[in-house]
């Protein structure tokens, strides 16, 4: 057998599910599987505890798919990035997240893998963190008697306690937004990020407003340069926005252990700073 | 009791929760045209198809895909007529050992279900996590696309 036994369950509804990760308090969830199961066969391998019950969100309808409500755009932890990467709403509001979709593993693992589960298991280089961060994301939790939210932004941070189950996740809708995503890696194939870069500005008679840069240097949480966005906030597209963005990158206040990395991050960064400017270009 | 339906055939079974599909399809059923290799969702030796979608049987627990459609590299040839992919897959070389031929074929039936006429790029992203260490992927490629040409002259005498 490859996995140690424990108990399965497997609620029908939300309260199902937040009674059992109540009264199971050594409990893990289990949504697409793709690092859980992984996760379980190593510590089997390595001769450690095993958990002895497992809650699989597989069979609760309310948590998967993707809605617009009002000015937001809700997705359920249980959506899989190829269902993101294929919905006709993320195309039209923010294509974005389809990208960061489908650059991630494989066709077979995107079609298994979660948007909860990328995004609960806080492990530092897991993709989603820096779109939600740039646009401004939310992260709603729930609890048997209680419902939680937080941003993506303080969710994404050593000190934050996450708690509960992770249900959905809401982008609020804004007009005239461009973002990019640049995601460096080894090798051209399926392979995980060495480091990415995401801007997110709006755009306002032709000067940068709201404007969000998240950086993760694959070994910490993905974060803001503040330095950069105050540099570009309320500039004029005449300006020199690439030599703004580049002269106020410090590669030193990442965690990049080598200068082999922080050149990446700089090269990467100034193609990413391009690819918005051709974005903006483009949409004129 | 669990109820799976495999290749449209309904398997009764007897299971404690934290065994994997693979598990099942090969040690309880029989069922070993669904390989196994890496165990670590790295390969896609063990891919089968959920309700038309590639996935990694390695990774999934069995129990998870209750009531849903499970196809395996068995539920595709009729008696000894092979499918349309199996026979281009043969007419063009891209067997060699073999071993990693049932994934590539399934994720190449989930792909042609969806878009008939696939190019190039649409093939390799699809096929992304598939290893063959054999190094066959230029037969495997062609393979795809003849067999979307036998697909679609198929469906058009129909
Ligand atoms: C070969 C391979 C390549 C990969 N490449 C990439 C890559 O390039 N980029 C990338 O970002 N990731 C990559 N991953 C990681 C990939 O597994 C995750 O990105 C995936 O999205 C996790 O989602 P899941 O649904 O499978 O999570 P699971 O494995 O089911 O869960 C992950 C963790 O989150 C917890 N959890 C899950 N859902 C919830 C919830 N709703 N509420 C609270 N806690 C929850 C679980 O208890 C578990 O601890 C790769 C994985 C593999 C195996
Ligand atoms: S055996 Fe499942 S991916 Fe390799
Ligand atoms: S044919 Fe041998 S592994 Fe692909």
């Amino acid at each position: 057998m490859l996995l140690n036994p424990f108990n399965y369950h497997s609620p029908k509804t939300l309260k199902e599910a937040c009674n059992l990760l109540d009264t199971l308090k050594n409990a893990r969830i289990l949504s697409g599987g793709t690092f859980l199961v992984n996760n379980l066969k190593s510590l089997k391998r390595r001769g450690l505890k095993t958990p002895d019950d497992i809650i699989s969100l597989q069979k609760i309808p309310e948590i998967k798919g993707i809605q617009i409500k009002s000015d937001k755009i809700m997705i359920g932890a249980m959506t899989t990035l190829n269902n993101i990467a294929q919905d006709k709403n993320v195309e039209k509001h923010y294509p974005i997240l389809r990208i960061v979709s489908e650059n991630i593993a494989s066709t077979q693992i995107r079609n298994m893998a979660t948007i909860g589960g990328n995004v609960a298991c806080r492990y530092a280089w897991t993709e989603f963190a820096s779109c939600l961060i740039a646009l401004e994301a939310t992260l709603h939790f729930a609890e048997k008697k209680k419902l939680k939210e937080i941003s993506a932004e303080s969710f994404f941070k050593n000190n934050a306690k996450p708690e509960g189950l992770l249900t959905s996740i809401s982008i609020p809708i804004k007009k005239d937004i461009i973002a990019i995503y640049k995601r460096v890696s080894k090798t051209p194939g399926v392979d995980l990020p060495m480091l990415t870069v995401c801007i997110k500005v709006s755009l306002k008679k032709n000067t940068l407003l709201d404007v969000r840069v998240v950086i993760n240097d694959g070994a910490s949480f993905s974060k803001r340069d503040v330095s950069i966005e105050k540099a570009l906030e309320g500039s004029n597209l005449d300006e020199n926005i690439e030599g703004k963005f580049l002269s106020n990158l410090n590669p030193e206040t990442y965690k990049l252990d080598n200068e082999y990395k922080k050149e990446l991050l700089r090269i990467h960064s100034k193609y990413a700073i391009q690819k918005l400017l051709v974005q903006i270009n483009d949409n004129a | 009791m669990t109820t799976l339906n495999i290749n449209e055939k309904e398997y009764q079974l007897d299971l404690k929760g934290h065994e994997t599909l693979l598990e099942v399809l090969r040690d309880n059923l029989g069922l070993t045209g669904t390989k196994t290799a890496c165990n670590e969702a790295e390969c896609g030796a063990c891919t089968v198809l959920v309700d038309n979608n590639s996935v990694l049987s390695c990774i999934i627990l069995a129990k998870d895909v209750e009531g849903c459609s499970i196809e395996t590299i068995e539920g595709l040839s009729h008696e000894e007529e092979l499918h349309p992919i199996q026979q281009a897959f043969l007419d063009n070389g891209a067997v060699q050992c073999g071993f990693c031929a049932p994934g590539f074929i399934l994720s190449t039936k989930a792909l042609l279900d969806k878009n008939p006429e696939p190019n190039l790029e649409e093939i390799k992203k699809s096929l992304d996590g598939h290893i063959c260490r054999c190094g066959g992927y230029l037969k495997i490629f062609d393979a795809v696309k003849d067999a979307s040409k036998k697909l679609n002259n198929h469906d058009t005498k129909k």
